[in-house]
């Protein structure tokens, strides 16, 4: 099959600002380091990782909000950066993005429909007809009345309406691929679910594909395919749902679903102990979780480990797990 | 511990007064934690609020009684709340706690003035407080000599989390959204931290959070809140094996969870109502599944159905969790 996004040792370095208070000016920092992927039409991926791993800035890569420092992504097979002028126009369509924050990302001075409709004014020619209808189309698409919400603004919408809405304005130039950037982190528990419900059917009846950004792997299970785990700018672990969250592989994968907590009062989870990291701790040329792996070996401070299959569906950069399996 | 009675507290906005707080009341003995759970708009800080007196202008406590150790504070004087209860008794640490540390001093610093605010003691002897303080929610001592913005977020609310449960060595421990600022690992951390503190010493905790999960393995006794009441409130095992108002099965179905089998998570379907006007009767009627007439027309009565368990539901005795449905979308 051919896949809709494909992302080859993407990278993206970032130079410290340059101040004479700023002992570190100048330097470079990876905020995405040589990362492969490939999403297919109507797939979700789901990339997990703590806060400054480099989630958000791989989202921006992918749709050229950013632009890599090396490296490439293919979009349906052409590479988005050689795009220019109206081509770039064209593309923009193709792909969408949601936010984490609903109160922040919908413009409290816009009605409803002048939020969801602004994107059919810049990439088609419509009468304003027209755009209505598609408004509309799009709104109960997403289980929203349109008679009622057409002409409200965000203030009178409850956080999970306005995710809705949000979600509405970025189907509505029927794009193909769709990051959704921490979609449900500021909803409450009980409306999460709509939104994740929602996101999982325009997959299966619209064919949209989805790089589904949390740190929280408890709700990614819920409607992913496949996951990434991000550490400091890499994938560590990639694999369908099933083989990541069941034979987790990465010493980093355990730890984060150690640290879900579990909706059980009896639940007992395995504990770990994890060191916060220090500037002195960044060994050049080791492993980038060495530092504060529990189950380190000594060729993790001289090798870095690359992504390595395990299984058809699963890989991942470790050593030991590369090395147990190469055993007799 | 910490005793609370009949606490209802108002708002006085533009369009009338919002019932934020009704009639709540708990019991935390020493050693004991309670979690008040529920959506945002609930009322859970307020609560907080109320506890600690400080209301915003807008703020009145319409009725209650609120006993810390056996000591009615509510109808104290301000100034001998503040000096004598305030931190002495009941210490606090918010979402935004490791916000207010001061920038331009050392973290042993604020600690050492904050301790002798309150205690009588002498300068080397709180610097020795301090010390020991941080170094029991696993800081080094030399961190005294750091200011804020040395700090991780994580290390920042470990050193609010020192300073609420240690150092003064209060009765009572409010925390309100402790770790929701924090970074999935390090809020693990601090969690694992808190509990640990909780069973060490004799204090009273008072959780209140958001997060079902965080209070399921925090806490021994739950409150779920809604609308300004609360609406189920026991022993922390019952609640989660025998919940019975409609609302906290929606809301423990509504969880995500790793390790269970993934059915479609459940959506409550509405929106909380209005707490200027609140719907007649019972507040969940409108988006409950099994509301009957009678939900719409007469306040549910509380229906005890243990000794430490009690339900504000007509049909509390009557509802298992296998029969409430609520949409999947």
């Amino acid at each position: 099959m051919n896949a809709l996004i494909q992302a080859d040792s993407l990278q993206r370095f970032y130079k410290q600002r340059t101040s004479s208070l700023n002992p570190f000016s100048g330097d470079l920092i990876p905020a995405v380091d040589a990362v492969s992927l490939t999403i297919e039409k109507a797939e979700i991926l789901g990339l997990v990782g703590e806060s400054g791993c480099g989630k958000t800035t791989l989202g921006k890569l992918l749709t050229r909000i950013e632009r890599p420092t090396a490296g490439s992504v293919l979009f349906q097979g052409k590479n988005i950066e050689r795009l220019g002028g109206r081509k770039l126009r064209k593309f923009r369509r193709h792909i969408q993005m949601i936010f984490q924050n609903p109160y922040d990302s919908l413009d409290p001075r816009y009605t409803i429909e002048a939020t969801v409709s602004e994107p059919l004014k810049i990439h088609y020619r419509l009468t304003r007809r027209e755009r209505r209808d598609k408004t509309c189309e799009a709104l109960s698409m997403c289980g929203l009345d349109p008679d009622v919400l057409i002409h409200k603004y965000p203030h009178g919408l409850s956080g999970g309406e306005r995710q809705r809405i949000s979600i509405v304005r970025a189907i509505i130039t029927s794009p193909e691929f769709i990051v959704a950037d921490e979609p449900v982190s500021m909803l409450d528990v009980s409306v999460r679910a709509t939104i994740l419900n929602l996101l999982a059917d325009l997959r299966d009846e619209h064919s949209i594909s989805f790089l589904y950004i949390t740190h929280d792997i408890a709700t990614a299970r819920y409607i992913c395919d496949r996951l990434a785990i991000m550490y400091l700018g890499e994938f560590v672990e990639l694999g369908t749902v099933e083989e990541v969250l069941t034979k987790p592989a990465h010493p980093y994968t355990k730890i984060l679903m150690s640290a879900v907590p579990e909706p059980d009062p009896d639940f007992e989870g395995s504990s770990y102990d994890l060191r916060e990291i220090a500037e002195e701790d960044v060994i050049p040329g080791a492993c980038r979780f060495y530092p504060r792996c529990p189950e380190r070996i000594e060729v993790c401070k001289e090798l870095r480990p690359h992504l390595t299959s395990i299984t058809p569906e699963h890989t991942v950069a470790c050593h030991l797990r590369t090395s147990l399996r190469n055993k007799p | 511990m910490i005793e609370v009675k009949d606490l209802t507290m108002h708002y006085k906005a533009t369009l009338g007064w919002v019932k934020a707080v009704n009639d709540v009341t708990f019991s935390v003995d020493k050693h004991e934690s309670l979690g008040i759970v529920g959506e945002s708009g609930a009322g859970k800080s307020s609560v907080a609020i109320a506890l600690l007196r400080i209301l915003p202008q807008n703020g009145v406590i319409r009725q209650g009684k609120v006993l810390v150790d056996g000591l009615e504070v509510l109808s104290l004087p301000g100034s001998t709340f503040r000096k004598e209860i305030r931190w002495k008794k009941i210490s606090m640490i918010f979402q935004a706690s490791m916000d207010a540390l001061d920038p331009v001093y050392t973290v042993g610093h604020q600690l050492i003035s904050i301790l002798r605010l309150h205690r009588n003691v002498s300068k080397k002897e709180a610097r020795k407080k301090a010390e020991a303080a941080v170094g029991r929610v696993d800081l080094r001592s030399s961190i005294l000599n750091s200011y804020p913005h040395e700090l991780s977020g994580g290390m920042k609310q470990r050193v609010m989390i020192a300073l609420s449960f240690l150092l003064i060595q209060p009765s009572v421990v409010l925390a309100d959204e402790p770790t929701s600022a924090l970074d999935v690992l390090v809020e693990d951390r601090v969690l694992k931290q808190m509990k640990k503190l909780q069973g060490e010493s004799d204090l009273s905790v008072v959780h209140i959070s958001h997060n079902v999960s965080t209070i399921l393995t925090m806490c021994d006794k739950m409150a779920v809140m809604y609308a300004g009441e609360f609406v189920e409130y026991g022993e922390i095992r019952t609640v989660f094996r025998c919940c019975a108002h409609p609302y906290t099965i929606g809301l423990l179905k509504a969880v995500p969870s790793l390790r269970a089998p993934t059915e479609m998570l459940v959506t409550i379907p509405g929106t909380p109502p209005s707490l200027i006007q609140p719907p007649v009767g019972c507040t969940f009627a409108p988006r409950c599944p099994l509301a009957a007439p009678i939900c719409r027309e007469t306040t549910p009565p509380i229906v005890k159905l243990a000794d430490d368990h009690w339900v504000r539901c007509h049909f509390a005795r009557d509802i298992r969790k296998e029969d409430v449905h609520f949409g999947t979308l």
